[in-house]
């Protein structure tokens, strides 16, 4: 797999991967989706999600607000001047989210707050309406957060994606067979 | 054709994960922490997990990333307690010779029985590679152009018996690199996969 976004970027991804990760940009998903094609191969989108599912709309809304006034000035602006040193083709692209207000983090991806059917609501939406073929979550506490989401998140967002003709491995038991275990040992 | 979508989690590898927040948990990465984000992503059916790499951080008041584990050498150990979800580690061109790559990647991808794959990047931010000295003349003109060598040298490693190759940024004689990854999940840019 490979991350990208400018056109070299995503050239390389056309030419050698199987998975390309394009941060929040879901307009190129289509320009790599034809590059691959015009390089004879296919290629899946992929894009982070920042996970905040609490009770509550209220309470995971009042949790990312916290978050976001203690954001710390000085690790945003030294990831600012790093990048702006950098000056590349693609920077303008890839640090535009760091110019917004305020920014929590980076490389965490687009925040979903909300109680679980909210954010499993988000993460359809974003997924039935922009075509990405795959998420990575981020969490504020991996372990603890990796779990509710399991136990609240996984079961409604499973079932909705269902209910689009979306099929994932999401929310099976372990013992099953993945359904697509004929692929599993394929990557690279 | 019905659609199918994946989820992986993308690892907290480097300090407080990807939040640079006073209120948002402060913490260093361990391979503890990584084998139960793994088991329990493993057991919930989640289909990957990705490490990025980063060799320097961005610091603060709450020390952004100031410190991280190589993700080629962690996955090698949770390769080694996990057994079915696949996993993504990152590495650059610039920092690997690629037989020293290609046999790395192999061993890896033998400890997790064919699951492993991995991440190329040609660098996040220019600081953490130039603080080491390796960034050749002109290198942010033709990042691409080495990182398709560096896979060609790879790709040709990993099915010819002997590699002899004069290319613009490697020279290899007579170059082996065995055993070859496992058949069964041969690694190769020319498999086409179909993505349903």
């Amino acid at each position: 797999m490979s991350a990208g976004t400018s056109d070299e970027g995503l050239n390389f991804a056309a030419r050698h991967s199987e998975l390309i990760f394009i941060g929040n940009r879901p307009q190129l998903i289509a320009k790599v989706k034809q590059l691959a094609a015009e390089a004879g191969r296919s290629i899946k989108v992929s894009t982070n999600l920042f996970i905040v599912a609490r009770k509550t709309d209220a309470e995971a809304e009042s949790e990312y607000a916290l978050i976001q006034e203690g954001v710390d000035m000085d690790a945003l602006n030294n990831v600012r001047s790093s990048f702006n040193r950098d000056n590349r083709a693609s920077t303008p692209a890839r640090t535009a989210y760091l110019r917004e207000p305020a920014p929590v983090g980076f490389g965490m991806g687009a925040p979903m707050v909300g109680s679980p059917a909210t954010v499993a609501r988000k993460i359809v939406r974003l997924i039935v309406d922009l075509g990405f073929d795959g998420v990575q979550f981020t969490f504020v506490d991996y372990v603890r957060d990796l779990d509710m989401f399991s136990r609240n998140v996984a079961p409604i967002l499973s079932q909705m994606l269902s209910a689009e003709g979306i099929a994932v491995n999401l929310n099976r038991t372990l013992g099953e067979v993945p359904r697509h275990a004929e692929e599993v040992g394929q990557q690279i | 054709m019905t659609r199918t979508v994946e989820f992986g989690i993308f690892m907290p590898v480097a300090s407080n994960g990807f939040l640079f927040s006073k209120h948002a948990p402060h913490y260093h990465p361990t391979f503890d922490q990584h084998r139960r984000i793994a088991l329990l992503a493993e057991k919930i059916g989640i289909d990957y997990l990705f490490w990025m790499g980063k060799w320097k951080g961005f610091g603060g008041e709450t020390g952004f990333w100031e410190q991280s584990l190589e993700p080629m050498t962690l996955v090698s150990g949770i390769a080694a307690v996990t057994t079915r979800i696949r996993l993504l580690a990152t590495i650059n061109p610039l920092l690997f010779h690629p037989t020293v790559a290609a046999k790395m990647i192999t061993t890896i991808h033998e400890v997790s029985n064919g699951r492993f794959g991995i991440n190329v990047v040609t660098g996040n931010t220019l600081d953490e590679v130039e603080q080491m000295g390796v960034v050749p003349e002109g290198y942010s003109e033709y990042r691409y152009g080495y990182a398709d060598e560096w896979m060609e040298v790879l790709y040709r490693l990993w099915s010819e018996q002997q590699v002899s190759f004069d290319g613009r940024f490697f020279h290899l004689s007579n170059c082996v690199s065995d055993p070859k990854p496992r058949q069964d999940s041969a690694p190769s840019h020319r498999e086409r996969r179909n993505l349903g």
